[in-house]
């Protein structure tokens, strides 16, 4: 009943007016960028349905990474976090709370979870807002949108819960240490941006990115190949156009030898398994999630 | 049985010594004053009574349970000194909220009914917090720390920035508090309107415990002052400065003459006498300041 209260609390905190006016106003503006952007250049016209479908499952999956539960949606996670625990716990509003016998653990856990479900929420809207322009835009059949876009929803939401939930486990871990509302804010962008540099960077092909082996501290890299295997576990699976566009965005797969003979399965790149990553960032949400946990239960208010 | 109990209670914030090993008990359904200057240390105590801070050394408990354990936390009610509430809430969503996350036995909203009727808040109950008045925010703090009906209410200074009328508000709701046996822990500064009824006390500065007991300790181990009217004030006060029941005396600055006593009873008995020897007519005595008078001559000496 507790926690529930703090969850219901927390979705009523998070739905104001103005915070989701200032995320879907530039992503439907971005978003409506892209698919006119994509129709154009990605979609071949009078292509067969097979084609179609593969072409707009590489155009959803690029448009669910960098907005629909990409970058956007994980840095308004970070927002949430700020403007839950560190805005509680700034203002002052946490030490009435927490003089109830309520436990910590409750406390942020629904915290934790109203989060991460809202965040969800508005990430599902982002990928049908996105599918809806795509449809507008593209001279596709409407047989192309089952498997090429309602196709890809499955995995990409899968990784869309996968990435809130990381990014939420380390905003409220900065919320608790830094009981502030801004450096939380501006600590929990830190996965975006760099995600955002790293994409340019792998698009440049820059050789330092080898050198340097900054694969290992390549956050798009290691969400790059959870989504990869999250849509190949979960998901349908993807077809040969997506994997060439992942191989160009991040890295995942090794390049094909030309660009006229694409083979229908790339291989995966040999420097750091699609499992690992998955691990790795698994084991950053637990122990951020834990180190948060232990600290909110022992912290000063 | 002792609703409080702290043994060698301590807190560091680094170098800096907020609390340094207090010791004191409060007993079941008494109400206890918590008197100190600002920066004393009293919020930082009663923040480890709560839970709310961890101590550095020591410990405490509440009703025996070690305080900041969930029991401990089921016994208590706690004012905190500049409430903060969720100022887009109604005073009846926020006592809800506060109710459920409590873990309020039975009806929520009888209870919100309740607080809100009995601390005269029933006409705001569906404004938002923000328009509340400094006293109605007051009011209301005491609303959420009763909300589970606790054994111990811990208010820190739960009349601060308040009007007269709001002030009385206040002293009335504690007086009907302590009527119902609660055990209340409260610091304030204003003493005077909280000495008619407080029963111990306990005074500290710097983050260390100065005295703590029954009130009536107080009066014994402080100077007295009264302010004596005659028909010659410098007269008496020659007189009165050299008789062994009197420490000092001063011109008073509405008129009339300060006298220090450490011994009221026999100061008590000198005065006529003294007065009548000279042949000088006395108008009136009434004793000068009150209890936070006293306890700010307690903290000077004890080395503020």
């Amino acid at each position: 009943m507790r926690i529930t209260t703090i969850y219901a609390k927390t979705i009523a905190d998070l739905a104001r007016p103005k915070l989701l006016v200032g995320y879907f106003v530039p992503l439907v503006t971005f978003a409506l960028f892209f698919a006119v952007g994509t129709s154009n250049n990605m979609l071949t016209e009078g292509a067969p349905l097979f084609q179609q479908e593969a072409e707009l499952y590489t155009v959803s999956l690029f448009m669910a990474y960098t907005l629909g539960v990409g970058m956007p949606l994980q840095a308004v996670c970070s927002v949430f976090c700020a403007l839950t625990i560190a805005s509680e716990s700034q203002r002052g509003t946490l030490r009435i709370l927490l003089s109830k016998p309520i436990k910590r653990w409750q406390l942020y856990l629904g915290t934790f979870a109203g989060i991460v479900s809202y965040g969800l929420l508005m990430g599902i809207v982002g990928l049908l807002v996105s599918a809806v322009l795509l449809y507008s835009f593209a001279d596709v059949e409407a047989a192309a949108l089952g498997a090429g876009v309602f196709g890809s929803m499955v995995g990409s939401l899968a990784y869309g819960l996968f990435s809130i939930t990381l990014v939420t486990a380390i905003g409220l871990a900065l919320a608790v240490y830094t009981k502030d509302r801004l450096r939380t804010a501006v600590g929990g962008f830190v996965i975006p941006v760099l995600t955002f540099v790293f994409i340019t960077v792998n698009l440049f092909d820059l050789d330092l990115y080898d050198d340097f082996a900054l694969y290992l501290i390549d956050p798009n890299r290691h969400l790059a190949n959870v989504l990869v295997f999250l849509h190949e576990t979960v998901g349908a699976g993807l077809p040969a156009e997506t994997q060439v566009f992942m191989a160009t965005f991040a890295g995942v797969y090794e390049q094909p030898d030309s660009p006229m003979h694409v083979p229908e399965t790339l291989a995966y790149s040999s420097d750091f398994p699609l499992v690992l990553s998955v691990v790795l960032l698994t084991a950053v949400t637990l122990v951020a999630f834990v180190v948060g946990l232990r600290e909110f239960s022992r912290m000063d208010v | 049985m002792a609703m409080i109990e702290t043994r060698n209670l301590t807190k560091h914030y680094g170098d800096e010594q907020a609390v340094q090993g207090i010791d004191l008990t409060v007993e079941e359904g008494s109400i206890h004053g918590f008197v100190g200057p600002n920066g004393a240390g009293k919020s930082t105590t009663m923040g480890m009574l709560v839970g709310n801070i961890t101590p550095t050394v020591g410990e405490a408990t509440i009703g025996g349970e070690p305080a900041g354990t969930h029991a401990a936390r089921e016994r208590i009610g706690f004012a905190p000194q500049d409430p903060v509430f969720y100022d887009s809430m109604t005073a009846d969503q926020y006592l809800k909220y506060i109710g459920t996350v409590a873990g309020v036995e039975g009806s929520v909203a009888e209870r919100v009914d309740e607080l809100l009727e009995w601390l005269s808040l029933a006409d705001a109950t569906n404004q938002p917090i923000g328009g509340y008045s400094g006293g109605m925010k007051r009011r209301l703090n005491l609303a959420q720390a009763m909300i589970n009906d606790p054994d111990l209410l811990i208010l820190d200074e739960p009349t601060a920035e308040l009007d007269p009328q709001g002030r009385s508000a206040i002293i009335d709701a504690l007086q009907r508090l302590t009527e119902e046996g609660k055990t209340v822990f409260v610091s304030s500064h204003i003493l005077a309107e909280l000495e008619q009824f407080i029963e111990t006390v306990t005074v500290i500065n710097d983050g260390q415990l100065l005295m703590t007991g029954p009130l009536e300790e107080v009066w014994e181990s402080v100077e007295t002052a009264y302010i004596v009217e005659s028909t010659d004030d410098d007269r008496l006060g020659e007189l009165l400065a050299t008789h062994e029941a009197v420490s000092r005396t001063e011109p008073a600055d509405d008129g009339g003459l300060t006298v220090w006593t450490d011994d009221p009873e026999a100061f008590a008995t000198a005065l006529p006498a003294v007065a009548g020897d000279a042949g000088l007519g006395l108008y009136s005595i009434e004793r000068a300041g009150g209890l936070e008078e006293a306890f700010l001559e307690m903290i000077d000496e004890g080395g503020a």
